[in-house]
């Protein structure tokens, strides 16, 4: 009695130590096994155009979900398939369910209980055509679980509610059980079996009536995303749904088999695991037949190589390029073998040392997978396998020792060492190699290090040279597996422990782990919902929202899509390039974010938080990128993504983790904060005007000075600011890749390659893009300002020796000259002589001055936010990096060779010329309620200067011999009068069939209303025959007669 | 010498006539002498052990989930009912002279199951029967080697080394047999039965500390060498490295799944528990065998420290109790049968609330009534209705020895 009172003692003292002191520890794990988060997602901050109309916006849409598990528990068809598998013991699929659908029900609804029952004891079961054979092991047959779920399975068909089960209990230990499910039921609920039958067969049928019909309106939901045709709709899928039932198995199974083993399936070559490994208990946990089984193990293999082909190799070889980059372009041999080997390393040591990077391999102890293998089988004490030391190179003693031969240095030493590991084969003796061998592995190891060590090398190659290498490495693995495997097998056959098939048996204690989880991982990975459609029609959404009964597995979730609104009649987005996209978050980002992640991830796992926990936890909900999310993947939406980008809330709910459940307690939660609206400056209707033209520009009225093959393809840009650095418009095309255009991409030569790229141009420098006569303008102002240039001396554009006009060695444009000219007459007839003799007065300083003074260059001013990804600009801060030869002189002030920029370089430099300050360019007008103040500086010029370089742009358009003259640039024709200067910038590319022709990029440069400047065009046309006048010109008054030029002037009172 | 063997007759109102007669006698029981605060506790935590299995039935109704079913626990408890009153009515005389008839019995149907009984988990330790449960003879051998000891046990004092060739034999037979299913814990439960019965019955204090230290270094050896299946090693390693919570935590996905759920839940119960059905062993479903091995751990979540408080308290009362009554008898078969069945009461107890705690290596063993579980239910009420009926059954007996309590 004192023990008892003594041990009861004991017992009330450990249990106060549980339930009272511990207490804390156990709530919060138990808080966990049933708590449920969620991260509430942002909405990301809408585009507007300058005057408030939506560019792109998050748009609430649905999205239909579907849910494996709903699907097998609930829809007539799921019951049938998987019954049947439960029965025949193999993935029975979905559409031999169908097929077959009404004759199974009934044969399952014509089984008894009682039959059932006996066939869990072992005796044979008949079912329609089907008859199981008797067994003396029938738990080996998993019979009674199977038997479970056909009683499930056949109760859901019959719609049995909780009174239904209850009876079906009491009628079986009545002693009711001989009588069929079907005939069960009808008594119960006062039909006849055969009104049983038909009830549920019209069920059935319905239910695929109704699936079919909802694979019609999900095919037209896919069909709109494009990736799906309407065409066998039903078959399509179900075949959808067949895969994402192998998948969730073989996820369960890859589960199972991991818990048993330690590693995943996939790390074996199928054919070793089939072999020799008994893996029939995870199959018969799935009902899988043997032919499932192999095509698991298969997949299992490819899901690792795929793994490790997209995951392993790239951050091989970018560990490799960084540590190249970070130590002056080399990479140490030793380097390169620690990182290999560290990929074979057993993961839980590898997880040990995670962030600490990879030891010495030579020190190296523990690999992956042997000693996995230790304990996995059902056998009595046993050796280590022969083959078991020797899998690898790393694991040879030999190689771990190695010493290098006498005349090699440490760093060639290391090269050989990695070619010896390329060409290890077991057992080969590495000290002692035939001199064949160990030249090889001498030359394998110098082509590492030339491949390493190259300037050139491309991460594609470095990839490919990596995978070939573990392949290799891969190969000595499974075949050492395979050997030890055939040892052990052996073995066990011998103890008697083997399967009939010589297979080894996994453990007893492994396989009943195995047994106790496959419940909660097939419930665990089935109920997981993945998107079918997303903004499918209505009807669909009204269908299964209003008939979820007769829709199971399939579900209608409220989503959110970045939507473009300001489109084209097309549907693409106005300025796609400029405006950009969102991407969903990719692996490398999850990455980088990992430890953020992986802190977050504890943290949810807590049941109680300190204040300073949840502080943090907030923070990082906001800041870790969640799976869904999707962040800004180029253009404004980059650029601009961090005001965009809002930051998620969080929900928790302390309750019950089962979806179904009812028993919630508890919320806390976190409410998410929306990105901020980005107003721009651009208009709308201006940039849709500038987009179109560009894209369908008409040319010259005269066919004989068309270049119809630009017109056919163009490329180029066109910039429209405000007189403030406001841009307006930034239109560029080729704005989107078409079939017509692919011929572009294939064909030879840069230019023509160059008509398939979709860029942003207003802001880029794709290769050689000289100003040309549009920098003219700048050389005259300096030339007077600076240095008392005498506008009015007349210089002769007259012929050189070889007949063309010229001065020195620099041709005019206009080949038999223009005769004397002073400076307003050189730049309204764009004089190239005049303007050589004239850039030979300046030095290299006046000519970085004249630049640095309206900022080509250097950055306009659109980045205003810093340095970010997404929105690119070049600013050509290389030009005149080089001391200028006379020629590059005379060049310069041509805007020729030495002299490059962008469209919004020029715009801007224009703008500064229209207004005497130079303005800081602005693309954002206003962060949400915060506005981005626009910024200029004034030209320190004199204005009688400016007034004569204007009047001389003025005349450009308005008098005869200006090269826009008689272009319908007039003020009668547009209704504002407009002042510019053309640009044709050779490229020193012969046309073919024209003498003296040379291909080359044309500009126009100016301002409207000319003589009160509201805003700024310049036009940019890549790579043409003809010059400005007959290009870039007539694609200016194509844009400048547009009705929304017109209408935005009036808007701000440029006309009336 | 041959002692003079004294065999009451029937006097004092007989024993019935026929041959069912002579097993069984309502006449014999002076029901006064039924000691009804056994009977009353019993009745206790036999609801307590109803009211829980319900609460989980709902719980699974709620979930969709069909893992208790509580009408089949009430449809075993209709079953195996009928063995408290057999057990109740049985004459002691009767009893004593076919305890090894019954034993051997128990010993047949062990003997049987490797070749007619059902494997589950691994195990091979249930023979079919038609009457709504399965049988598992180990359950049944314990009830055997009790009454085999109490014979045996009967004639014997253990003055001699010879003295304990026979009970030796009756406890280690079965106990290899039941570990050889393989069912260590249930063999090992029959160690604690068989030496407190010894030590009942009057062996010496220092031979039987003798013995229970070489079973401890028998033991340890069989871990320290490894003499026993990986999985048993495993389970002591597991419970060796669980106990520190930070451990328990550690291995909750491994082989400490079953402790760390047991222990969660248990945890989780504070002070006066979660309520009837809302613990999380009940909600989440991970618990293994929470109807039956794991149901103190849910009684401990939902009726919280107060709660299962009351039931240790409560089972130590009824162990108590029970070896009172024993102690009161001065039969000595009877005596020794009533003591048995108190330390089959305590085995059970100790051993179900120590691997729960995380006190002992996890081993499934029941609670009896309490857990669901139609062979421990029959073997249950088997002895308890012979620890009533054994101790008012009015068999005289000149039997003085010291009884040790």
């Amino acid at each position: 009695m004192v023990l008892v009172v003594a041990g009861a003692i004991a017992l009330l003292v450990r249990l106060f130590e549980v339930q009272v002191l511990e207490h804390d520890v156990w709530a919060n794990e138990a808080a966990n096994l049933v708590r449920t988060g969620q991260v509430v997602p942002y909405r990301r901050g809408r585009i507007l155009d300058a005057r408030g109309r939506t560019w792109v916006r998050d748009e609430d849409v649905f999205g239909i979900d579907f849910t494996y598990r709903d699907f097998r528990r609930d829809h007539p068809l799921g019951q049938v398939a998987h019954a049947r598998s439960a029965l025949e013991m193999r993935a029975v699929d979905l559409w031999e369910a169908r097929e077959h659908a009404a004759r199974w029900v009934r044969e399952l609804l014509d089984l008894t209980p009682a039959a059932l029952r006996a066939w869990t004891r072992g005796e044979p079961l008949a079912c329609g055509d089907l008859a199981l054979p008797a067994t003396g092991e029938p738990e080996r047959e998993r019979r009674a679980s199977r038997a479970s779920d056909l009683r499930f399975y056949v109760g859901r068909l019959l719609g049995y509610d909780l009174r239904d089960w209850k009876r079906l209990r009491t009628a079986l230990n009545d002693g009711e059980g001989a009588r069929t499910f079907a005939g069960l039921w009808a008594d119960w609920h006062g039909f006849s079996a055969d009104d049983v039958h038909a009830r549920v067969a019209r069920r059935v049928d319905a239910a695929l009536v109704d699936l079919e019909y909802l694979a019609e309106l999900l095919a037209e939901a896919r069909a709109r995303e494009g990736d799906m045709p309407l065409e066998e709709a039903a078959d399509e899928l179900l075949a959808d749904l067949e895969n994402r039932r192998r998948r969730t198995e073989n996820a369960a199974a890859d589960r199972l088999f991991r818990e048993a083993t330690g590693f995943p399936p996939g790390r074996f070559a199928p054919e070793t695991l089939a072999r020799y490994v008994d893996v029939s208990p995870i199959a018969v946990l799935l009902a899988w037949d043997e032919d499932r089984t192999q095509g698991w193990l298969r997949a299992a293999r490819e899901r690792w190589i795929d793994w490790r082909d997209a995951w392993t190799v790239p951050t091989l070889a970018a560990e490799l390029l960084a540590a190249r980059d970070g130590s002056g372009g080399r990479v140490s041999a030793e380097l390169t073998l620690q990182r290999l080997a560290a990929t074979f390393v057993h993961p839980a040591v590898a997880a040990a040392r995670a962030g600490g990077g990879p030891r010495s391999w030579q020190r190296e102890e523990r690999w992956s997978l042997l000693p996995d293998l230790e304990g996995l089988f059902e056998l009595d004490d046993y050796e280590e396998p022969a083959f078991a030391a020797w899998l690898l190179p790393f694991q040879d003693p030999a190689l771990r020792a190695w010493v290098p031969p006498a005349e090699e240095d440490r760093a060639a030493a290391a090269w050989h060492l990695l070619g010896l590991v390329e060409t290890w084969r077991p057992h080969a003796d590495v000290a002692a190699l035939p001199p064949a061998a160990a030249a090889e592995a001498r030359r394998v190891g110098e082509e590492w290090r030339d491949l390493l060590e190259s300037r050139s090398l491309r991460r594609e190659t470095l990839e490919a040279a990596l995978r070939d290498l573990l392949d290799v490495l891969e190969e000595h693995l499974q075949f050492g597996l395979s050997r030890s495997l055939d040892e052990l097998a052996a073995l066990a056959v011998a103890q008697g422990e083997a399967t009939p098939a010589g297979r080894l048996r996994l453990a007893g204690d492994r396989l009943d782990r195995v047994g106790e989880r496959a419940r909660f991982v097939l419930k665990d990975l089935s109920s997981r919902s993945v998107g079918v459609a997303l903004d499918p029609h209505y009807d669909l959404v009204h269908l299964l929202t209003r008939h979820a009964e007769r829709f199971a597995g399939f579900s209608v979730r409220e989503s959110r899509r970045r939507e473009p609104v300001a489109t084209h009649p097309d549907g693409r987005l106005v300025a796609a390039s400029l405006i950009g996209a969102v991407r969903r978050t990719d692996a490398v980002r999850l990455h980088d974010q990992r430890k953020q992640a992986d802190e977050l991830r504890r943290l949810r796992r807590k049941g109680t938080r300190t204040r300073a926990e949840e502080e943090l936890m907030k923070e990082l909900v906001r800041e870790v990128y969640q799976p869904e999310e999707v962040y800004g993947g180029g253009g404004l939406e980059g650029y601009l993504d961090p005001e965009l980008r809002g930051r998620n809330g969080y929900r928790e709910r302390v309750g019950l983790g089962d979806r179904r459940g009812p028993r919630a307690r508890g919320e806390w939660a976190l409410p998410p904060v929306d990105g901020d609206d980005v107003t721009l400056t651009l208009d709308l209707d201006l940039q849709v005007a500038a987009e179109d033209v560009l894209e369908h520009p008409r040319g010259d009225p005269d066919p004989a000075e068309r270049d119809q093959a630009w017109l056919d393809a163009p490329v180029g840009a066109l910039v429209l600011l405000g007189a403030r650095g406001d841009v307006l418009a930034a239109a560029s095309t080729p704005r989107a890749a078409s079939p017509a255009r692919a011929a572009y991409a294939e064909a030879s030569g840069r230019r023509w390659r160059e008509r398939a790229i979709v860029r942003e141009r207003t802001l880029t420098i794709p290769d050689f893009q000289p100003l040309g006569s549009g920098f003219k303008p700048f050389v005259a102002l300096w030339a007077l300002d600076r240095f008392g240039h005498d506008p009015h001396e007349a210089w002769s554009c007259a012929p050189l020796d070889d007949g063309r006009a010229g001065y020195v060695d620099l041709h005019c444009w206009r080949v038999w000259g223009h005769g004397d000219v002073d400076l307003a007459a050189a730049l309204r007839g764009s004089c190239n002589a005049y303007f050589a003799r004239l850039g030979e007065l300046f030095t290299d300083q006046e000519y970085r001055a004249l630049l640095a003074a309206f900022g080509f260059g250097g950055p306009t001013g659109v980045k205003s936010f810093g340095r970010r990804p997404g929105l690119p600009e070049n600013t050509a801060e290389h030009v005149l990096e080089r001391d200028l030869t006379p020629a590059d002189r005379r060049k310069a002030a041509n805007g020729l060779a030495v002299i490059e920029g962008t469209p919004m370089q020029l715009a801007r430099a224009t703008a500064a010329l229209a207004t005497g300050r130079l303005p800081e360019l602005r693309l954002v007008r206003a962060v949400g309620a915060r506005d981005v103040a626009p910024r200029s500086r004034p030209l320190d010029f004199a204005p009688e200067h400016l007034a004569r370089v204007r009047a001389a742009l003025v005349a450009v358009v308005n008098e005869r011999g200006g090269t826009a003259h008689g272009k319908e640039l007039d003020e009668a024709t547009l209704g504002f009068s407009f002042a510019a200067k053309t640009g044709s910038a050779d490229l020193g590319v012969p046309i073919e069939g024209v003498e003296h022709g040379t291909r080359k990029h044309t500009w126009v440069s100016g301002w409207f209303p000319a003589e009160d400047p509201q805003a700024v065009l310049v036009v940019f046309v890549y790579d043409t025959t003809k010059t400005s006048s007959h290009t870039a010109v007539w694609v200016a008054q194509q844009f400048l007669a547009r009705a929304e030029v017109r209408d935005w002037l009036r808007r701000n009172g440029g006309v009336q | 010498m041959r002692r003079a063997r004294y065999e009451p007759t029937a006097g004092g109102g007989g024993g019935g006539s026929g041959p069912l007669g002579r097993v069984f006698s309502a006449r014999q029981v002076r029901w006064m002498q039924v000691d009804w605060h056994v009977l009353v506790l019993a009745l206790i935590l036999l609801s307590v052990g109803l009211v829980f299995l319900r609460a989980m039935d709902e719980a699974d109704a709620v979930f969709q989930r069909s893992e208790v079913d509580f009408g089949s626990h009430l449809g075993k408890l209709v079953v195996a009912a009928p063995a408290l009153v057999l057990g109740l009515l049985i004459r002691p005389r009767w009893l004593r002279r076919n305890a090894y008839l019954l034993y051997g019995a128990c010993l047949v149907l062990l003997m049987l199951v490797p070749f007619i009984g059902q494997e589950r988990n691994n195990a091979r330790r249930w023979i079919q029967l038609p009457v709504g449960f399965d049988l598992q003879p180990s359950e049944l051998a314990k009830l055997g080697v009790i009454l085999a000891l109490a014979r045996v046990l009967y004639r014997s004092r253990l003055a001699r080394p010879a003295d304990w060739v026979g009970p030796l034999a009756i406890a280690l037979a079965p106990m290899g047999m039941v570990a050889l299913q393989p069912d260590l814990g249930t063999a090992l439960t029959i160690a604690p039965i068989s030496l407190g019965m010894l030590w009942l019955a009057g062996a010496r204090a220092r031979v039987l500390v003798l013995g229970m230290t070489a079973g401890a270094v028998l033991a340890f050896s069989a871990w320290h060498f490894e003499w026993v299946k990986s999985y048993q090693l495993q389970r002591v390693d597991t419970w060796i490295h669980s106990w520190e919570p930070a451990e328990l935590i550690e291995g909750r996905n491994g082989p400490a799944f079953h402790s760390y759920h047991a222990r969660t839940a248990i945890g989780n119960g504070a002070w006066t528990g979660t309520g009837l059905g809302r613990g999380v062993a009940n909600e989440a479903g991970h618990l293994p065998e929470r109807s039956s091995d794991s149901i103190f751990a849910v009684v401990a979540e939902e009726g919280g420290f107060l709660g299962a408080g009351g039931l240790i308290v409560l089972y130590a009362l009824l162990i108590v109790l029970l070896l009172g009554s024993a102690s009161t008898l001065r039969e000595r078969f009877s005596r020794l049968v009533v003591g048995g069945v108190a330390l089959y009461f305590a085995a059970h107890f100790f051993v179900n609330v120590g691997v729960n705690l995380g006190l002992l290596p996890m081993t499934g063993l029941t609670l009896p009534l309490l857990s669901t579980g139609g062979s421990s239910l029959l073997v249950t009420f088997g002895a308890l209705g012979l620890a009533l009926g054994l101790a008012a059954h009015r068999e005289p007996s000149l039997d003085r020895d010291a009884f040790r309590l």
